[in-house]
């Protein structure tokens, strides 16, 4: 798998990232980086305890990453259920858990992606 | 660019090392995980952070608060933030400007879209911070000069049909503030005068400080501007900054008429309004008018026409006489310069000493009027006149000569004159302007032998302090003051007081300006030593003072270049003569001396010894009994008292003793007289033994003077060369130790001349402790200092010496002092020689430090 077949897999574009991201190597490093990147699991714990406010920023945080990183397919749905959150209020609103079902969806194969890549190179 | 500091502030480890990535290669990073951890490490390295990238969604602190925080500490508010936020979310940005970031980047991150906005906003910064620094004044926060010039400009283009003026402000003697009450106070002065100068000229004038405390404001002309205005206005400013009483501001105004005339001439013209009415008690403000410009222009031909009415003698010193009031006998004279120009004719001194005195000249002027007062003195002494001091004047700016008292030893020397001849007069207002330097000028020259006189007191600020602090002979009562006092009735003002005062310190009292025979009276009356003044006798040419001196006391027969003898009623004779007939010859035939006699050798030992301090001449009989001639001889020569002592040797006619006489010892040899007839003979020989005894002691004292180094009072070059060839062979083994002291330059530049002075006379000191009586000590040069060390048989014990005198005059001044050694055996080797070792060891030594002997 190249590079560019990862980026394909995951929603983004190679094209776009590297003229962010100067070097192959640099990007590598990144998305190595993020198999370990707390922001998923901590959004994870944040939805199940049920705080709108806490959920809301581990959203915008995976959002972040996603965004500097060109995750397209990741960036959709945790932008989409970031901004579900972001309604003041103290409670999670009810659509936001097939929300979340679909951020967990993307993420999986967002990290087989670069699994896949990773374990290739 | 590496060295300027970026605080990223960011939650996510991923986005922050992003950031990091994107910075470290253009500048220092530091990290900091969210808003409280990000105030921690600003408190340490606020001054060192040039900008901040922050996160607004972060745990702990979020960005927000963060940037609420910093907003509110003024030593971090004007560090820029640039907030990160996500690109879709406008609300974040609007947030952030709103909190006070400087400026925000969209996530992604674009390495290059984030270079170029932090290096353009740490540009902006620093240029503000740097404008901002040229456009305020740092210690009062009004405009700088130049800013000052240049939104003069802008405003006067902007509004050319609006009526102007430059207004300055100066404070008078504000140098004798800061001197009085230190350099912070007179900041803290200077900060509230701007404070309360800017709320008094109102809002619709710009203010600016000029130079150190010189303000300028460019104000609307709204009135006639009147004194009492500016004493009302000074009054209310001084209050208001909570000045102490004795500051006076001085205002000038210049009224801008003509516009093309640039800035910095109106504030000049402005100045210098301000700077014609400097000490006029009464006046607070001068504006600038024609006739200011025409004093100015007077001025500036004074000035260009100075340097050549020197070369061409156009300046003459006249001489003022002053009496003695206790017996109205003339007592002395003040030398007064006059200058008389081929085309201006006769000009005031009033209108050229000040000017002289602002652009320095008066030094040059000063020292031309001591070198015509010493060849008038020199003059007076040939021609047999009883020789009086002159007084000259010895202005401020000669006091900071660092070579005035070589200067004026140099005209002693020149015209052969002793220091108390000329009297040396400073004026009170040098005192007040710099008393550190003029206290230590006059110490210096007090010591050299010059009588110092207080000119002008009563005039100014005096003080007790002043007398108090400074080591005077005599007071010289300002005019003015003279006048003020003796208009007064008897039981009030402080003359009275003064003169006690003065009397009580051991001063001697002058008055000047005495013009009426009243207040002549009146200062009679009150125990006024002497007076001067037009009714006395008015300033002359010295010829005319020569008149004056041959009317008051009959003139001796010329003397050239002999001093002044002592009065006959002040020489002891000692007559020592087997026969009692001569003894009592004496007696009678020296009436005016105090005669004493001794008739054999015993009692001549007795009273030499009793009376060596006030024998003048000895006769002395060589027929004394038991070869008591050569015996006392001996006694005389060899009593460091006596030994100078003229010695009249004595013989019966016929008897041819004088070969003899003058082989022991004596200093000249007569025939015994056979009565009173024959005294005169005599009397002519002691009187010549005494003018010879006057002339040697003169001599050796110039000696001495000329071989002394006068800072110090340790030998010279010359009195070192002198001391030495003295030396005999038993002085031998002898050492030469040279010392150089570190740190003499550095001592002088940061803490003054004084400073340096002190230390090597402290370092005189050490070597006088630190040596036997019999050892001489000089001061080669500078901060070079050498020791002839006799009988110095253990180059050990030399060593040892010199480091102790080292190490004692670090820890004295905690500066280095290094030393080398040479030692010589031999009593026909050159003194330079060894000096020349020494001086090779003391460099060798300056490598290694310590004390280093040369190699055999």
């Amino acid at each position: 798998m190249t590079i560019e077949q990862c980026y394909q897999t995951l929603g983004g574009s190679f094209a776009e990232v590297s003229m962010r991201l100067p070097s192959v190597r640099l990007v590598e490093k990144f998305i190595e980086k993020f198999l370990a990147d707390g922001s998923f699991d901590a959004l994870c714990a944040q939805m199940s305890s049920g705080s709108r406010v806490d959920a809301f920023r581990a959203a915008h945080t995976l959002k972040g990453v996603c965004a500097n990183l060109g995750f397209g397919r990741l960036l959709s749905s945790t932008s989409r259920l970031t901004e579900m959150l972001r309604p003041e209020g103290s409670a999670i609103p009810a659509e936001a858990g097939p929300l979340m079902d679909e951020v967990r969806e993307d993420y999986r194969v967002t990290v087989e992606a670069i699994r896949a890549y990773l374990g290739q190179s | 660019m590496t060295n300027k500091k970026i605080l990223v502030v960011e939650d996510n480890p991923l986005n922050r090392e992003m950031l990091v990535d994107i910075l470290s290669e253009s500048y220092a990073v530091l990290e900091a995980e969210n808003g409280q951890q990000a105030l921690e490490l600003l408190e340490a390295q606020s001054e060192e952070v040039a900008l901040i990238l922050l996160d607004v969604m972060m745990p702990v602190m979020d960005g927000f608060s963060f940037l609420d925080r910093i907003k509110q500490d003024s030593r971090l508010s004007l560090i820029p933030v640039i907030v990160t936020t996500q690109n879709d979310n406008e609300s974040d940005e609007i947030a952030a400007l709103s909190h006070g970031a400087t400026d925000f980047v969209p996530k992604p991150y674009r390495p290059q879209v984030i270079l170029h906005r932090v290096a353009s906003i740490i540009k902006l910064r620093e240029t503000a911070a740097m404008v901002n620094e040229f456009r305020y004044d740092r210690l009062t926060g009004v405009y700088s000069r130049e800013f000052f010039y240049s939104r003069v400009e802008e405003i006067l283009m902007n509004n050319p049909h609006r009526d102007y003026i430059i207004l300055c402000s100066n404070v008078e003697n504000f140098k004798l503030f800061n001197d009085h009450y230190g350099i912070p106070a007179g900041n803290r002065l200077l900060q509230e005068l701007a404070r309360f100068g800017q709320a008094k000229v109102g809002p619709d004038a710009i203010c600016g400080r000029a130079t150190a405390d010189r303000f300028l404001a460019l104000c609307p002309r709204r009135r006639k501007y009147t004194d009492e205005f500016f004493a009302r206005t000074s009054a209310e400013v001084l209050r208001a900054a909570n000045a102490p009483g004795n500051v006076v501001l001085k205002y000038g105004v210049y009224d801008i008429t003509d516009r093309s005339v640039s800035v910095a001439q109106m504030c000049d013209r402005a100045l210098l309004a301000a700077d014609s009415i400097k000490g006029h008690y009464n006046r607070h403000m001068a504006v600038y008018d024609d006739a200011l410009r025409s004093k100015l222009l007077r001025e500036q031909a004074i000035t260009d026409a100075m340097e050549d009415a020197l070369t061409q003698g156009q300046f003459t010193v006249y001489l003022q006489p002053k009496f003695s009031l206790r017996d109205d006998s003339l007592s002395g004279a003040e030398a007064l310069v006059r200058w008389i120009h081929p085309q201006w004719g006769f000009l005031s001194p009033g209108e050229f000493i000040p000017l002289f005195e602002k652009n320095g000249f008066i030094t040059k002027l000063d020292q031309y009027v001591w070198d015509r007062v010493g060849a008038v003195l020199r003059s007076w002494r040939e021609k047999g006149y009883p020789e009086l001091p002159i007084s000259v004047n010895v202005s401020r700016a000669d006091t900071s000569l660092p070579n005035l008292p070589d200067i004026l030893l140099g005209i002693l020397r020149k015209y052969d004159l002793e220091p108390h001849m000329l009297h040396l007069e400073i004026t009170e207002s040098a005192y007040t302007e710099n008393p550190g330097q003029i206290t230590a000028a006059v110490d210096q020259l007090r010591r050299l032998g010059f009588v110092i006189e207080m000119d002008d007191f009563g005039s100014g600020y005096s003080s007790l302090n002043m007398l108090n602090q400074m080591q005077l002979d005599v007071l010289k009562l300002d005019m003015q003051f003279v006048r003020n006092e003796t208009a007064k009735p008897v039981d009030q003002g402080i003359l009275r007081f003064i003169v006690g005062l003065a009397r009580w310190m051991n001063l001697e009292v002058v008055a000047e300006g005495v013009e009426t025979r009243e207040q002549l009276q009146r200062l009679r009356e009150l125990g006024c030593d002497y007076a001067q003044g037009y009714l006395l006798g008015k300033p002359m040419p010295p010829e005319g003072m020569e008149t004056l001196l041959s009317r008051q006391q009959p003139r001796r027969k010329p003397q050239p270049a002999v001093p002044v003898s002592e009065a006959e009623s002040d020489r002891t004779l000692l007559v020592v003569d087997e026969t009692p007939h001569l003894r009592e010859l004496v007696q009678q035939g020296f009436p005016q001396h105090t005669v004493y006699t001794a008739g054999d050798l015993r009692e001549a030992i007795t009273l030499i010894d009793r009376h060596s301090r006030e024998l003048t001449t000895v006769i002395l009989s060589m027929t004394l009994p038991e070869q008591g001639a050569s015996k006392v001889l001996r006694a005389i020569r060899q009593n460091p008292l006596t030994w100078h002592i003229p010695v009249l040797a004595i013989a019966a006619s016929g008897i041819d003793l004088e070969e003899q006489a003058l082989a022991l010892g004596a200093d000249d040899f007569g025939f015994r007289p056979r009565d009173q007839v024959c005294m005169h003979c005599l009397r002519k020989r002691v009187a010549w033994l005494h003018t010879l005894a006057s002339f040697q002691k003169r001599q050796r004292s110039l000696q001495d003077e000329a071989c002394r180094d006068y800072l110090t009072g340790l030998y010279n070059r010359r009195g070192l060369h002198t001391a030495v060839s003295a030396l005999h062979r038993e002085d031998f083994p002898l050492a030469v130790c040279l010392f150089d002291l570190d740190g003499l330059k550095k001592l002088n530049d940061t803490s003054g001349r004084q400073a340096g002075d002190q230390a090597l006379r402290d370092f005189a000191g050490l070597l006088r402790r630190c040596t036997r009586s019999q050892d001489i000590l000089c001061r080669m040069g500078n901060d070079e200092f050498a020791v002839v060390l006799r009988g110095a048989s253990s180059r050990e014990a030399i060593e040892r010496k010199a480091q102790e005198i080292c190490r004692e005059y670090r820890s004295q001044c905690g500066f280095g002092c290094s030393s080398g050694i040479a030692l010589s055996q031999d009593p026909e080797q050159p003194i330079q020689e060894l000096l020349a070792q020494a001086d090779q060891a003391l460099l060798r030594s300056r490598q290694t430090a310590g004390s280093g002997l040369p190699e055999d």
